[in-house]
């Protein structure tokens, strides 16, 4: 693969993909430099490992394992297992403002939504991050490499889990 | 809040916008190519250093044999050690990223076992012949005829247990950081290994 190639598939991930994986990042770490900085990453591993695409998978399936396998092994040295305080970070960034109620309403229950998954454990983030996205527990399981069926259970699971911590924030 | 409210949260979830990274390409192409030339610029870096190292023993004068294998031995098990430990070192370069996510974790749980490895036997066997070639090289130093007042014996003795302990703290350092480190992750990378979070 040449670099006009490289550059070529490079931007088509980047243009289809960037968002989903951006959000993917939002799901994983929640505040906002990290995010950044989680996102860089994940694409510096999509520019270095595009040689090694073979094409047996689609593309996207192919970027996201790279975004989910980059997560995993994310900043592993400095604060891997530090707790993070994600209490701080506030969204603050929908695009839609044509309603200022409704737009408040929608970055409230975000923030509720993005904290609640940082509460959850780390392979369970990404995935309902990608449930999120849209995708399939097919697509998920070729992701991440387990059955669709765990998929289903472990996201039954996960959406109490959800259910449970959004209900504590109704409550307050 | 509904259940059915988690799929409404589900739609509005793909609201949440990018950063802007329209520079992310150009940033990437530039660290491609300094990469590649840091890379380079290593291998030279080697090679001069190896080159006067071995320049600079043939100038000196008065070396005796000992001194020559001690030396040798110490080079050797040193390189053989580094060269053990580069092999086996958690590179995350190493890793095929575009793989299923269950394969990479074993992929990446077999390869920081490989690097805990390292500070096994390997690790012993390093400190022996360092001790090894230590005192062969003291030999050739401190000949009985010059050594007046000084105890060769004392002065084997003293040094060897300065390289044992030395790499004693070397390795108690090294298992505290695999502890606080790579225990951790290997657990957290094991569950998505073998699937124990969705039993």
């Amino acid at each position: 693969m040449n670099i006009q190639q490289k550059e070529k598939l490079f931007l088509e991930v980047y243009t289809d993909y960037r968002l989903t994986i951006y959000r993917i990042c939002y799901g994983y770490i929640y505040e906002k430099e990290q995010v950044d900085d989680l996102f860089q990453e994940i694409m510096l591993n999509i520019w270095n490992s595009m040689e090694k695409f073979k094409g047996d998978s689609s593309i996207g399936t192919w970027a996201y394992r790279v975004a989910v396998n980059t997560a995993l092994l994310y900043n592993r040295k400095t604060k891997q297992y530090k707790k993070v305080s994600r209490e701080a970070t506030e969204l603050n960034t929908l695009v839609d403002h044509s309603c200022p109620e409704e737009h408040k309403l929608k970055e409230t229950r975000l923030n509720q939504l993005g904290l609640s998954i940082s509460r959850l454990e780390r392979q369970d983030r990404l995935i309902i991050s990608l449930i999120l996205e849209g995708l399939t527990y097919d697509q998920v399981a070729e992701i991440v490499g387990i059955k669709a069926n765990y998929v289903g259970v472990k996201v039954n699971r996960i959406k109490k889990q959800l259910y449970e911590i959004l209900k504590k924030y109704d409550n307050e | 809040m509904t259940m059915n409210e988690l799929d409404y949260l589900g739609k509005i979830w793909g609201e949440i916008p990018a950063t802007d990274s329209s520079q992310t390409i150009t940033k990437l192409k530039k660290l491609d190519f300094f990469q590649k030339r840091i890379n380079r610029l290593k291998v030279v870096a080697i090679i001069l250093l190896l080159t006067s190292f071995i320049v600079s023993i043939n100038f000196l004068s008065n070396i005796t044999l000992e001194v020559y294998i001690g030396v040798s031995i110490i080079i050797a098990s040193t390189v053989i050690f580094i060269g053990y430990y580069l092999k086996n070192q958690f590179y995350t370069s190493k890793l095929d990223y575009g793989v299923e996510s269950a394969k990479f974790a074993h992929e990446a749980i077999s390869m920081l076992r490989k690097q805990n490895g390292i500070f096994g036997l390997p690790f012993l066997m390093f400190i022996i012949f360092m001790i090894v070639g230590a005192n062969i090289m003291f030999l050739g130093m401190t000949p009985d005829s010059e050594s007046g007042s000084a105890n060769p014996l004392y002065f084997h003795i003293i040094f060897s247990v300065l390289i044992a302990l030395s790499g004693f703290l070397g390795l108690l350092v090294r298992r505290w950081r695999i502890r606080k480190e790579v225990t951790p992750l290997i657990e957290e990378l094991s569950r998505f290994e073998n699937g124990k979070s969705y039993e």
